[in-house]
């Protein structure tokens, strides 16, 4: 339920990988999140990214890495299944962001779509 | 032969099917490889990707990147190299390039074990394609296997920005994927090769040259690149030599289970066979045999079993056997029937006896087959025509169908119980030829029995036939044999039958059975029966004469003609055995003639010597209703000029009696012309005194039964006293036959009989001795005697 709630919001944009990138480079500023912990990630993760686990995400953990409430804010985790990139969103709503991206396929889509990424 | 063929069969399939197996074999080992390449092809890709996940994390290759000259890339790429690279690593790494933003190379390493260190940059054309990517396209990774121009073999190329989104640059690592694709063999454990346009570059110790495709076969897998050019072929190996092992004891099994489906599917198919075409068509070869046996079998149809062919043919089988049947009928009408009486005729009835012979042989039954002929056929032919003749056979034809019909229905339900087969055969009712009817009797076997049906058989007969104008009485002889006691071959039978009708005709019966005693002579008889005809003919009969006393003169006044066959090889023949004869062969009617004949002459004969004697001569019974008989007599007195008084015919009471009408007819004709006759045998036959009345009789002889036991029995005494009486009082002579001694003469003196006949006075003799006998008898006629010629001295 939360689910629908979060998507059907319209500051929040679901992104696909190839979406991701554009963003990036038409939005250098764009902050991309990665809410996994710290152990998912060991096995690698997109560059440029930032490990912040939904679960240390607050407003104030957020506002350390985003500058505005209108900053771009992207977040991925694991996957299709993985819930946490959700529940970051949520959070970022709570915190007042007004445009967020959620990269629903997180990690595997990435891998699936031949970027590169680092560990 | 049939199992010779399925296991040709069995190989042929066996090969092909192995052929089939062998190609089966090839294509899951080159899937096999297929697979086991492109895991190894992800091995290496994903190894290939976090190397340079590494290489561009590495700090000193960063920095360089984030220099504005971008200087030190050769040397930061090899410092790299030599400190994470050796020959143990899970790749060969050949070479890394650096290159900027805009694809400009910047640096290559040097190092490493694997290092080619040349010149071009390796997969340079994959690298351009690379350049010429757009939008997000930049940012992926690529990766392809590729080769360089030389022949030093195939290279797997990664292509991937380095800094993430900011795309600093780009690395390309090259490595030589051949380690990484041979391990298929050993993983397999099957022997590996890779050649790149024919060349080897790799080539395991125990690949096996010898490559037929029968001992060893191959599974190929194409190196492409990215454009789908064959870059080089891996190739594995699988030694088949295990599979046809195991191909030949499983081909082996094969053969012994197909054999034995075979033998099965053969033995079902004989059973097949034998229920649907091998049994029908022996029941029909079974039926074809049993009709060969027995005609009418032809009517009976054969169950139509099998398969449709056999059914068809026995339908046609039966089809034809019916029409076959009717042929038959047809046939038999006409081959097998008396055409005069309707009657089966001899060649069916002898079928018929043989079949009831072969059907007893089988079931053990015994039959009866009576002979029958009229006593007075050839009379009625030759008094009233062949006409009547032919009337009479019919009438008497169907009479004995009649009453057979019911006899053999009525033996039939008296020996309900008898086994079946004999039921089969009917009585059967033939007309032989002449006056000869034949009756086969199934089942009847025994004397009483037989003797009912002959009871019947003489009743049916008895009434008088209806021959048109007249009605004619005829009666019948009958020889009786029994099968299996008197023969048992049909002709045999037959044979016998007639010996038992001949002696029923001897003896005067109603009929007769078969005994041996009969036959005594069998085939001697039969010959002599042949040679009967050629005595008449060749003079071989004689006469004997017996002496006749008459008491009134004391002289001999008469003979009594006895005819005797003095045959060539046998010596003398008694006339109780070739009269009967010459009955049955229908020879009486010439030997009566040349009796007469000769008797005639004979008398003529002592006439010119001087010698007056009358000739008595026998009748028989069958010339008695010979209508021509007169004139016959009366051309021969006339031709040797005698007096008819000179002959005496003597004619036997039973003959008389048999017909006496007739009898009377003819008797009062010879009597008109003057010919003596005379009752033979008198007192044992029956006749009526008002019968022997009306006869033209002369003399009566009184039989000598009667003679012989004169002195001693009262009774013959009485019977002779009275019988002289009575004749004398009907004015007729007697003649005493069987004067034996004195006594007997002086008594039938004292009795006044006229004649004596005997052994005292003589015995029957040749013409010329009763010449001699009679010179020196007492009762010699004398010479001058004229009055003494005739019986009775008329």
């Amino acid at each position: 339920m939360a689910a629908i709630a979060v998507a059907d919001l319209p500051q929040v944009n679901i992104i696909d990988a190839d979406q991701l990138v554009r963003l990036k480079w038409d939005h250098a500023d764009t902050v991309v999140i990665d809410a996994r912990n710290q152990a998912d990630r060991k096995y690698g993760y997109i560059e440029g990214s930032i490990g912040l686990s939904n679960v240390d995400t607050n407003c104030k953990s957020l506002a350390k890495y985003v500058t505005s409430l209108q900053t771009p804010l992207a977040v991925y985790c694991n996957g299709m299944r993985c819930e946490r990139s959700e529940k970051a969103i949520a959070i970022a709503i709570e915190c007042g962001y007004e445009q967020l991206y959620w990269f629903r396929g997180g990690f595997e889509a990435w891998k699936q779509g031949g970027y590169p990424y680092v560990r | 032969m049939l199992m010779a063929v399925g296991i040709v069969i069995v190989v042929v399939e066996w090969d092909m099917s192995r052929q089939v197996v062998i190609e089966t074999y090839r294509d899951s080992l080159t899937e096999l490889l297929q697979h086991e390449v492109s895991e190894k092809l992800a091995d290496v890709s994903t190894l290939s990707q976090e190397l340079g996940q590494m290489v561009q994390q590495a700090p000193e290759v960063r920095q360089v990147l984030q220099l504005p000259t971008r200087s030190g890339a050769k040397h930061a790429l090899d410092e790299y190299v030599k400190q994470n690279f050796s020959s143990s690593n899970r790749l060969q790494l050949v070479q890394i390039y650096l290159y900027d933003s805009d694809f400009q190379l910047i640096g290559q390493s040097s190092h490493g074990p694997w290092a080619l260190n040349v010149d071009d940059v390796l997969c340079a054309e994959f690298m351009r394609r690379a350049e010429a990517a757009k939008g997000v396209e930049r940012m992926r990774v690529k990766q392809s296997l590729c080769m360089d121009d030389g022949e030093s073999g195939v290279f797997y190329t990664t292509v991937m920005p380095v800094g993430g989104f900011e795309m600093l640059g780009y690395l390309q690592l090259v490595i030589n994927p051949a380690s990484n694709l041979i391990l298929v063999g050993s993983e397999l454990g099957l022997p590996v090769r890779l050649i790149k346009n024919s060349n080897m570059i790799y080539r395991d110790a125990d690949w096996y040259a010898e490559d037929n495709g029968h001992t060893v076969i191959r599974g190929d897998y194409e190196l492409k690149d990215y454009d789908g050019a064959n870059l080089a072929t891996l190739s594995i190996q699988r030694d088949l030599s295990e599979l046809n092992n195991q191909l030949a004891k499983k081909r082996n099994v094969m053969i012994f289970v197909a054999t034995a489906i075979m033998l099965i599917a053969v033995s079902l198919a004989i059973w097949l066979l034998k229920s649907s075409i091998i049994t029908p068509l022996a029941t029909l070869t079974q039926q074809l045999r049993r009709v060969k046996e027995d005609r009418r079998m032809l009517t009976v149809p054969v169950e139509a079993n099998g398969n449709k062919d056999v059914q068809k043919l026995v339908e046609m089988f039966n089809d034809m056997a019916s029409e076959l049947a009717q042929a038959y009928d047809q046939y038999e009408k006409v081959a097998f029937t008396d055409q005069l009486t309707s009657l089966p005729n001899r060649v069916l009835f002898m079928d018929r006896l043989q079949q009831m012979i072969s059907l007893s042989a089988r079931h053990g039954e015994k039959f009866s087959v009576l002979l029958l002929d009229l006593d007075n056929f050839k009379e009625v032919n030759d008094t009233l025509g062949h006409g009547a003749g032919d009337m009479l056979l019919c009438q008497i034809g169907q009479r004995l169908k009649r009453i057979l019909r019911a006899s053999s229905t009525l033996a039939r339900i008296n020996d309900a119980n008898l086994p079946q087969g004999g039921g089969g055969v009917n009585a059967t009712v033939a007309r032989l030829g002449g006056d000869e009817f034949a009756i086969l009797l199934p089942n009847v076997y025994q004397v009483e029995a037989a003797l009912s049906i002959i009871n019947r058989i003489k009743d049916a007969i008895e009434p008088p036939v209806d021959i048109g104008e007249d009605m004619v009485v005829t009666a019948a002889s009958i020889g009786i044999v029994f099968f299996p006691e008197h023969a048992e071959d049909a002709r045999e039978l037959l044979r016998r039958a007639e010996v038992a009708l001949y002696a029923a005709k001897g003896l005067q019966s109603d009929f007769s059975i078969y005994d041996p005693s009969l036959d005594l002579h069998d085939a001697s008889y039969l010959s002599l029966k042949a040679e009967l005809k050629k005595a008449i003919d060749e003079n071989e009969l004689l006469l004997y004469y017996q002496p006749k006393l008459d008491f009134e003169t004391g002289r001999i006044t008469g003979v009594e003609a006895l005819a005797r066959w003095q045959h060539p090889q046998r010596g003398m023949i008694p006339p109780d055995q070739f009269i009967p004869m010459s009955e049955q062969r229908g020879l009486i009617g010439p030997l009566t003639e040349w009796a007469i004949g000769r008797a005639l002459r004979q008398c003529k004969e002592w006439q010119l010597q001087g010698v007056n004697l009358q000739v008595a001569v026998n009748l028989s019974s069958r010339v008695l209703f010979d209508m021509q008989l007169p004139n016959k007599i009366e051309s021969m007195l006339i031709s040797m000029q005698m007096s008819p008084s000179s002959l005496c015919l003597e004619i036997t009471e039973q003959a008389m009696m048999q017909d006496p009408t007739r009898a009377l007819v003819i008797l009062d004709r010879l009597s008109k012309m003057g010919i003596a006759l005379a009752i033979d045998d008198f007192g044992t036959g029956y006749s009526s005194l008002g019968y022997l009345k009306q006869l033209p009789v002369d003399e009566l002889k009184i039989d000598k039964t009667f003679v012989l036991d004169m002195h001693t029995s009262e009774d013959d005494a009485k019977i002779v006293h009275a019988t002289i009486d009575l004749a004398h009082n009907l004015g007729i002579k007697v003649v005493a036959e069987g004067v034996e001694n004195e006594t007997a003469l002086a008594m039938l003196h004292n009795l006044k009989c006229d004649y004596a006949q005997g052994y005292y006075l003589s015995r029957p003799l040749p013409a010329q001795e009763l010449i001699e006998w009679l010179h020196n008898s007492a009762w010699a006629e004398s010479n001058d005697n004229t009055n003494g010629v005739d019986c009775g001295g008329r």
